[in-house]
This record gives structure tokens, sequence and C-alpha cells, in this order.
């Protein structure tokens, strides 16, 4: 069991002792036990899954960010990290329906951006569509 | 004296009176405001606290220096950029001129090494476009709350133009809350970071390699900065709001009593004049029978 804190600038969404996390750095896919050695990591936006002390398994979507173990204690900090339940789907199907014509005629500059922007709305999706067990 | 000075004072109480109601009113509109921003600061601080000790960590753990060493303090700086930033509205008593006016003391102290102004706030840009001042680039508008989203994006400009490397300095003089009375402006440096070369005791595990994490922790951490900035002088100007309101209020209750006490008194004047000269009139009817 170890401390998981995720820290978005709004602020604070979850603080609670968990078993298990799954996640995505922007090399791969990693997960985590208690008493891991000490870690930095930068997480892909993609999505997070939790288990927690019951054995419940929960998700979030992470808009990128970092993510440090030390101590016993991850602390993942993020600019933004969405519940299923929190998500506009019909929102996230709009922006990524957008994005995806504007990114046909963009120059190379904003092309970043809107990729980031597609990225956004399928790990909403995705999420969105997830059963927590 | 006619009855027409007595009227006028009877419509400037009714004015002074309308005038309350809009002080009243914006008063309590900044209460409201500097609530929420109050709590979002203090939301903020619990990021904060982390991303700058996951900075120091990583950036202490890089062991060739060469790719970040732009962004580090190495020498005194030879072309300096002032941000200044102050609110787009008036009405906050001395604030916005109390700091533009701190502006142009740092100028004076950098001399020669003052390259240009960087505006926020089209308090400070009118002003200082009046004044004929260099001013690099201006933003304006910012009304509402600063959005995360804002402040990361003005802080990668401001990234983006430090790196163009016609500057070598950023500096920002803003309002700080000191308390909801009293509001003080500091000054701090963006860029280049200082950076304490500690010994790490705890070995990380780094996944990328800690070169990488920080290129992708720093746009982060200079937004979290931005936008503590911005949130604490927005807290200031709220403040400084609030209190300009509560004094114009309590001055126009002051007009308003005082205003009051002299119709009073020229209502009881006439009412007493007009007694007299009826009894007056009557008695010399009296010695007319």
């Amino acid at each position: 069991m170890f401390r998981l804190r995720i820290i978005t600038p709004e602020k604070v969404v979850l603080d609670k002792m968990a078993k298990f996390t799954e996640f995505r750095t922007v090399n791969g896919a990693m997960g985590t036990l208690q008493n891991r050695l000490p870690f930095f990591i930068a997480l892909d936006i993609a999505e997070l899954e939790i288990e927690q002390e019951d054995g419940h398994r929960i998700f979030f979507a992470v808009h990128g960010g970092i993510g440090e173990f030390f101590n016993n204690t991850f602390t993942i900090l993020s600019d933004a990290a969405e519940r299923p339940e929190d998500i506009d789907i019909e929102r996230a199907k709009r922006s990524l329906e957008r994005a995806r014509v504007d990114i046909e005629e963009v120059e190379e500059v904003r092309r970043k951006e809107l990729e980031t922007k597609i990225q956004r709305a399928l790990v909403r999706l995705k999420i969105s569509t997830k059963k927590e067990r | 004296m006619g009855r027409g000075i007595q009227l006028e004072i009877k419509r400037k109480i009714a004015s002074v009176k309308s005038t309350m109601h809009m002080t009243r009113a914006m008063e309590m509109v900044a209460t409201a405001r500097l609530q929420l921003l109050k709590k979002n600061l203090r939301n903020f601080y619990e990021y904060e606290k982390a991303l700058s000790s996951a900075f120091e960590k990583i950036s202490s753990s890089i062991e060739d220096l060469d790719e970040v060493k732009n962004l580090i303090w190495r020498k005194v700086p030879s072309n300096a950029m002032i941000v200044v930033i102050t609110g787009d509205m008036g009405l906050c008593g001395s604030y916005n001129d109390d700091i533009i006016e701190a502006a142009y003391d740092r100028e004076k102290a950098l001399g020669k090494t003052f390259d240009s102004f960087y505006v926020i706030g089209s308090k400070a840009n009118k002003r200082m476009k009046f004044d004929g001042k260099k001013i690099r680039n201006s933003i304006t508008n910012m009304y509402s709350k600063p959005f995360y989203d804002d402040a990361q994006s003005l802080s990668n400009e401001l990234l983006r133009v430090y790196r163009e490397g016609q500057i070598d300095c950023i500096e920002i003089i803003h309002g700080y809350p000191k308390s909801s009375l009293i509001q003080s402006i500091t000054d701090e440096i963006f860029l280049p970071i200082k950076i304490d070369k500690k010994s790490q005791n705890a070995s990380y595990d780094f996944e990328p390699s800690a070169e990488e994490m920080f290129e992708i922790i720093m746009p982060q951490y200079f937004g979290s900065k931005m936008y503590r900035i911005l949130l604490e002088s927005k807290i200031s100007e709220q403040n400084a709001r609030q209190n300009a309101m509560r004094n114009a209020t309590e001055n126009a209750k002051k007009l308003i009593d005082d205003l009051s006490l002299k119709y009073n008194k020229m209502r009881q004047f006439y009412i007493t004049q007009e007694v007299i000269e009826i009894t007056n009139s009557s008695e010399g009817l009296k010695g007319e029978e």
C-alpha cells in the first residue's frame, strides 16, 4: 500500500492509499507497487489506472505532467486529471473533429498543438467508456 | 436665500446616494472575486510546492548542464526586460500607478542594462505609451480570473523571447498581497534561474533521462510560476479595489450625513421664518382693529 496524490493547478484531485497504479510515460507503459525505488517519470497524455485499497479499480485521464515516487508516496503533477464522469463526451467529440479538420491545413508550427489536442480528446473518449470494476 | 438651494441639496443627496450604491456594489463584487481567487491560490500552493521540489531535484541531478546552461544564472545580466503586470480596470486606488512608478524606478536603477518593457494590463499600456517608453509587447484585456492555460502560454512566450537571445534577464514587477489592507510590490527574476547544486541523497530512477525530464518539466515549472504571479497580482488588485470602494462608500455616507444635516437645518430655518412672518403679520393686523 502506498500513498497516491494527484495534484493539478486547480485542486488536489486525489489523495488516498492505493495498491497498484498503471500509467504511461513518454517512453511506454509502466506500473508500480509499494516500496519501489524512488523515480521520476514524464507522463504522456494517457489513461491512469489505480487499484484502490478495496481492490476497486478507478480510471483517470491524465494530460501530461510528471510523477515522483519517493518515500512510498506517489505524487502526480499534471495540468489536468479527469474522472470518466467529469468528461463531456460531446465536447470531446466536437473538439476531436475540429482538430482533425484543422490539422490538414495548418503549418508545421501549430501542428504539435493540434496533435496534443487530438490526443487529449482521444484519451477523454477512451476513458469515458471505461467500466470501473 | 431661496427654496432653490434646498432643492439643490436634495438633488445632491440623491446623486451621492446612487454613487454610494454603485461603490458598495463594486466592493461586494471585489469581495466575491477575492474569495474565489484566494481559494484558487490555496489549492495551487500545494501544486507549486510539489512541482518546485521536483524541479530542484531534477535540475540538481543533471550531470551535463550544457543543454540548459542558457537558462541558468551565470553573470550579471546586461540586457534586462521588465515585465509589468497591472490591471485592466481602474477604481482600485493607487494600485496601478504604484506598480508603474515602481517599474520606472527599476528602469532608472538598471540604467544602461535596461532593454525594454513587456506590458500586461491596459492601464500600464496606456500610461507607458503616453510616456514614450520602449515597449516590446503588450497583452491587455485579461479581465476575468487568470486561467492556467493563459499563464502557460504567457510563460512560453516569455521563454521564446528569452531564447531569441536579445535579452538575458526577465524581471517581473507585480502587486503582492501582503495582507488584505496592505498591498506591496515585488520584483522577481523570472529568468534566468538560480540552481543550487546540492548533493543528492536519494538516487532516483529517471524515465526518460534526467535531461529529457528537464526539458519536459521546464515549461510546466515556468507556467506554474507565471500562474502564481498572475494570481497574486489579481488578488492584490481586488484587495486594493475592495479597500478603495469601501473608503468611497464610507466617504459617501459621511457626505450624505453632512448634506442631510444642512438640508434639515435649512428646512427648519424656513419653517421658523414662516412662523415668525405669520405671527408678525397677525400681530400687525390686531393693531389695525
